[in-house]
């Protein structure tokens, strides 16, 4: 079961921003939980490290590291 | 003091090989090459990227283009760039852009210019070119289902494609058909009347032109004064509409595309030559509104085009040739004169910063790029190997699929390349010195040293990229392409591609 939790913001900050949401992110709920996502999957650090990875591989083959 | 303004000129698709300056025997850039001989001309200039999205994020930002991620393109919102650094500075800034929606708002080019015109909206692009009239409903039946059947066999399917296409061809209108109908960018000539409208109009503050020219880009419809100018009489608004047409064909081997190479590149030139016209018109501009002694002038190009050396076209990013990655670059200073060469390579991830200081503006810290302006202007550029790195293939680099390629990534010095294909696992070294042409990659076991060396240098950029990446940017950037997908405000990126 997927547990929550809350996190305390400014009330007139929310509502400030809820009147500029549309579309995709039309609750504050959907544009945190899109922003925490990008956060945590870093695709883009996994994928830099495997490329190093193979380069470093590489360069112990022939005998530089 | 007074500040130096900044006109910066970038074209498309032009290759290093192609200018005058750098040794084209074919007389297509006159005017660049006069400027050439008052310029700090550099022989040896790499893109960071190739094609334009992943190129000028190094241009514009100092950034390399895979360093907040493959799924962030452009420049992101409020990332630091050469314009917002100059407007920052006191320049009024404007660009006028010939139509790359690659560098439209949606991917922050924008940023940092009180004037922007791209172009995307657009009178200037052509209105309405003449297509071939819609086929009834039981012949489009008919022809799918021809093709369908076609499919079975090899040998049917080349027969289908090659009927197809040239009944395409029989069915284009040709009544009143011209180059400029046909164009699907608009000319630099357009682009040139509307910055020097804008030059027109300021004061004696310092100012930041930037333009992009397309008229080298494919589809290639030089305007037919070009084609004239350069001694090209015969390739008519017909010819030129069935050479790009069959140029395009995928379904035709490297040996039948060659038959029509030439008449390609002469209309490649005559593109060109019709950029040179208007920079030196641009030029002229300046000059007569006494600002021309106090603008730095630069004049580069976001990669090249190939041409079948590798047996490409276009300019995909399949590999990274030298046809694709080495580009002319030339820096004409009012402080200069007299022409000086800087032979060794000099990655344009330097550029931005390298004009900065040129132009008395302090380079930040974010840029990845650093100042080269006093070893250029002291004659001492030093050796140092550049990068160059895309996602391999990447054409629709917008689309998820793409977004999950690999990491392509060339380490170049004077004299060695090495091109790291991470999608296969494979690292070529060439000797460009005795292999230009990168035909013979050397022998796995040859100059291990070498190879090692650069492999140093591949691992150090990535090591970096990694700790050093703007979690901030990457974070706004995908914020904005999360909204406009959703919001539906994507305009459809088509370039011609390879029809079937």
């Amino acid at each position: 079961m997927t547990q929550y939790r809350t996190v305390t913001l400014p009330e007139d900050l929310c509502a400030a921003a809820e009147k500029c949401l549309t579309g995709r992110f039309d609750s504050l709920e959907a544009l945190f939980s899109f922003l925490l996502q990008e956060i945590a999957k870093d695709n883009t650090g996994r994928r830099d490290a495997a490329d190093e990875q193979i380069i470093e591989q590489r360069l112990k083959d022939l005998g530089y590291l | 003091m007074k500040k130096s303004s900044l006109v910066f000129v970038t074209v498309d698709c032009l290759r290093a090989d192609h200018v005058g300056f750098l040794g084209y025997s074919r007389p297509v850039t006159p005017g660049l090459d006069k400027l050439a001989r008052n310029s700090i001309v550099f022989s040896d200039a790499v893109v960071a990227g190739a094609p334009t999205y992943f190129s000028f994020p190094a241009i514009m930002a100092s950034r390399y283009p895979l360093a907040l991620g493959r799924e962030v393109l452009g420049i992101a919102p409020h990332e630091v760039t050469l314009a917002t650094l100059l407007r920052d500075a006191g320049f009024t800034t404007a660009a006028f852009l010939a139509g790359n929606p690659y560098l439209s708002p949606r991917f922050g080019y924008e940023q940092g210019f009180e004037t922007f015109r791209d172009f995307l909206d657009s009178e200037s692009v052509r209105e309405s070119a003449p297509t071939a009239p819609s086929a009834t409903n039981w012949l489009s039946g008919l022809n799918r289902r021809i093709e369908a059947d076609s499919r079975r066999t090899h040998l049917t399917a080349a027969a289908y494609d090659e009927v197809y296409f040239w009944y395409c061809q029989w069915r284009l209108p040709s009544e009143n058909l011209s180059m400029d109908r046909l164009r699907v960018y608009p000319a630099a000539h357009v682009v040139v009347d509307q910055a020097s409208s804008w030059l027109s109009s300021l004061g004696e503050e310092p100012f930041f032109l930037w333009l992009h020219l397309m008229d080298p880009h494919h589809p290639y419809y030089p305007p037919a004064e070009a084609l004239s100018s350069m001694g090209i009489p015969g390739i008519t608004p017909r010819r030129a509409r069935f050479l790009n047409s069959y140029w395009n064909r995928g379904d035709v081997g490297t040996r039948r595309l060659q038959r029509h190479r030439e008449e390609i590149l002469s209309l490649y030139d005559a593109g060109i030559h019709w950029v040179d016209k208007q920079i030196s018109r641009l030029v002229q501009v300046l000059q007569q509104s006494q600002r021309w002694n106090e603008t730095v002038f630069v004049v580069t190009a976001d990669h090249g085009e190939e041409f079948l050396e590798h047996g490409n076209r276009y300019h995909s990013p399949t590999n990274l040739s030298e046809q694709l990655i080495h580009v002319p670059l030339l820096i004409r200073s009012p402080k200069r004169l007299g022409m000086q060469l800087s032979r060794e390579p000099f990655s344009l991830i330097h550029l931005a910063p390298t004009l900065l200081d040129g132009l008395g503006v302090a380079v930040p810290d974010s840029f990845q790029g650093r100042s080269y302006w006093e070893e250029i202007s002291a004659g001492s550029l030093t050796s140092a190997p550049v990068i160059v790195e895309c996602v391999k293939e990447s054409n629709h680099p917008t689309q998820l699929g793409d977004q999950d390629l690999q990491r392509l990534m060339a380490v170049r010095d004077a004299a060695y390349k090495l091109v790291i294909d991470f999608s296969r696992g494979t690292d070529l070294l060439y000797d460009l010195a005795n292999d230009p042409g990168e035909h013979f990659p050397l022998p796995d076991a040859a100059l291990p040293k070498v190879r090692a060396r650069l492999l140093q240098e591949a691992r150090m950029h990535l090591r970096e990229t990694r700790q050093n990446r703007n979690v901030e940017l990457r974070l706004l950037a995908r914020l904005r392409e999360a909204q406009q997908s959703q919001r539906g405000k994507q305009r459809e990126i088509t370039t011609p591609s390879l029809a079937k």
